[in-house]
């Protein structure tokens, strides 16, 4: 097997005394998508950070694209950034800095593209997402959800990164959104060749985009595999999140559909 | 005109690979260029204007342009080849389909596009008019404000259980309990600065037992209530500003509308009540501490003892004057309150005006507080003489 583009290994993390992870291990394989699902509070956005090396780790090493994440120097942490995009749950734009602007922000910043070029770099940028010029001199507040994680998308791949990561990359979106949203992020992951890394309780964006799926449960990883296996894994969370899933890349149940059924079922009970 | 031999620049990427230019003359005698390598950002942001006189040279005479040798390219490398193709395509063009789509992006640009940084400049009168009309409405929105405050506050009167006491005793606490250290510390310092600086003229004078009515004058009517204003400018205003800026930022501003709940009831009045009660006590310790800072200085540098600083404040300060600078002090809280508020309400959701409100809305109070003390002291010129 070839050198993983992430290895986390012995990871321990507390925070005020409460354990959130305890020797934890996880490896993420070069042109993967990898998912992470766990329940609220069960430390997956902190192991986003710690990947990103925003927090440090209490035990154990993070080593994201070669790196150890807790020795990078400040030099070596701007070349590494350059090496990976992030999308964060809320789209984490500038909020004083247009559309256009937020996707210049990391070009200007690298020292990577003269100016005189840049307006053409950062409008095919965002077309490619799905941003039209009309709306790039707009305002993260002038942005509806779905055009803010554009947006985002669009920041996080300017530089062509290797490394992506998306931090609940549907939260917050209405289904049609959401689906544009799962599609667009599979079409990017093929044209950039991107290893992703992607926190979410999106059954529809974990069937459409994982290759593999990490379960965060009991502070630690408890699978790691293809999601079909996942799905099979016996664990009280695992059973919870997929209920109602049918498999195949179809939607959840619909909680109208599902309040039905609840209903034909306690009436059965009652008949009985 | 391309030669028969290969023009070369190019950038090394990790895996050794070159963005590169290839002119040649074909058999039939049409110059052709083939790009080779990769051309995305990573490989080629170093040496991006070389490869642009390359392609600009090679555009030159060429009818024919082949795309699909290139390994990898990206919106970075397309740009570059359509600023040599000075942004249309040419006449005979080979690209995979693959790429073809972000080439069909920088077509879809308008050409003549604004520049994306312009701002609109204005005249120098067009900026005066302009700044006037700002300052008009805002000193019609701080009435506006201090009038459904006053309506407000009159109607909890009547319902005594709307009377909003956690957050009116948290602005007590705010402005008045932890600016204790702060404004003794600089009325202390004041004090002192004072009383050196004018004793030392009175002494050359032969008046120097006057720099007790001269302190003490100056402290109760000017500089006490001058110094907690400012002080409460700084401190308090602009964290009322930030306060409510940033639930604007956050749309609580918004939920409050939503669930009905008044604004001015919620946010301004327990604020202003809060100054009203906690700014003349702070005004009567920055007093204290400031005439305790002058009788330090008077006893060092004029030999001055404390009991007879403070016997002759006594008697030379009426007491109108002291009451008259606290009084100061409750206004000047007022004041502070409403304009935090209101440039509190009108910062919109972004972090730029968020910072721009904090800044106007401390200046504001400031300038308001200075002017509004000139006026009173005009006005109440003959008070307690």
């Amino acid at each position: 097997m070839s050198v993983p583009i992430i290895a986390v290994t012995g990871l321990e993390t507390c925070f005020d005394g409460v354990v959130i992870h305890r020797d934890l291990h996880l490896e993420v394989q070069r042109g993967e998508t990898f998912a992470i699902i766990g329940s609220s509070g069960s430390g997956k956005t902190t192991l986003l950070k710690l990947m990103l090396g925003l927090i440090k780790p209490d035990r154990g090493t993070v080593r994201v694209l070669d790196e150890d994440m807790s020795t990078l120097t400040a030099a070596q942490r701007r070349q590494w950034a350059t090496r990976c995009g992030v999308v964060f749950q809320g789209g984490a734009l500038f909020s004083a800095l247009s559309a256009f602007d937020n996707v210049a922000v990391p070009v200007r910043e690298a020292r990577w593209w003269p100016e005189e070029f840049l307006s053409d770099l950062v409008l095919v940028t965002l077309q490619t997402t799905g941003i039209e010029v009309k709306d790039c001199q707009k305002l993260p507040a002038e942005l509806s959800g779905g055009m803010v994680k554009r947006v985002a998308l669009a920041r996080a791949l300017v530089l062509k990164p290797d490394l992506l990561f998306l931090d609940e990359p549907t939260a917050g979106l209405d289904p049609e959104q959401r689906h544009a949203v799962v599609r667009l992020i599979a079409r990017l992951t093929q044209v950039f060749k991107l290893t992703v890394v992607m926190v979410t309780h999106d059954v529809d964006a974990l069937s459409a985009l994982a290759d593999r799926v990490a379960v965060l449960a009991e502070q630690r990883i408890i699978i790691a595999a293809p999601l079909a296996e996942v799905v099979r894994f016996q664990h009280p969370f695992i059973q919870h999140f997929f209920e109602g899933w049918t498999g195949s890349g179809a939607p959840l149940m619909r909680p109208l559909e599902r309040a039905r059924r609840t209903e034909i079922r306690s009436s059965a009970i009652k008949g009985a | 005109m391309c030669a028969q031999t290969a023009l070369h620049t190019a950038a090394l990427n990790s895996d050794g690979d070159l963005a590169s230019v290839q002119c040649r003359t074909d058999l039939d005698g049409h110059d052709r260029v083939t790009l080779y390598g990769r051309w995305d950002i990573r490989s080629i942001h170093e040496c991006a204007g070389g490869l642009l006189q390359r392609l600009r040279a090679a555009t030159k005479g060429a009818r024919c342009w082949d795309l699909t040798q290139i390994k990898d390219i990206d919106a970075a490398g397309a740009t570059l080849i359509w600023r040599a193709w000075n942004r249309s395509r040419p006449n005979q063009l080979s690209v995979r389909t693959e790429d073809a789509a972000v080439f069909e992006s920088l077509e879809a640009i308008p050409a003549g596009m604004p520049d994306m940084r312009s701002a609109s400049k204005l005249t120098p009168i067009a900026w005066f008019g302009r700044f006037g009309l700002k300052a008009w409405r805002s000193n019609v929105d701080v009435l506006a404000l201090l009038g459904a405050a006053a309506i407000d506050t009159v109607a909890m009167l009547h319902s005594l259980a709307d009377i909003p006491r956690r957050e009116i005793t948290a602005t007590i606490f705010r402005t008045g309990a932890q600016a204790i250290a702060i404004s003794g510390l600089v009325g202390f310092l004041i004090g002192i600065v004072l009383c050196y600086l004018s004793g030392e003229q009175l002494r050359d004078l032969g008046a120097a037992s006057y720099v007790v009515n001269l302190t003490g004058f100056s402290i109760f009517r000017e500089l006490g209530p001058l110094l907690a204003a400012i002080l409460n400018a700084g401190r308090s205003g602009s964290a009322m500003t930030a306060q409510i800026g940033l639930m604007r930022v956050t749309e609580e501003l918004d939920a409050m509308s939503v669930l009905g709940i008044s604004r001015v009831r919620r946010l301004v009045v327990p604020k202003l009540l809060g100054q009203l009660v906690a700014m003349p006590l702070v005004v009567a310790w920055t007093d204290l501490t400031a005439i305790v800072g002058a009788m330090a200085g008077a006893l060092l540098q004029l030999g001055i003892a404390p009991s007879d600083f403070l016997r002759g404040i006594v008697r030379v300060v009426p007491l109108a004057n002291v009451l008259f600078g606290v009084g100061k002090g409750a206004l000047f809280g007022a004041m502070v309150a409403l304009i935090s508020c209101h440039f509190g309400f009108r910062i919109r959701p972004d972090s730029d005006s968020l910072a721009a409100g904090t800044t106007q809305s401390v200046v504001t109070s400031l300038t308001a507080v200075l002017i509004l003390d000139a006026a009173l002291a005009i006005v109440f010129s003959d008070l307690g003489m």
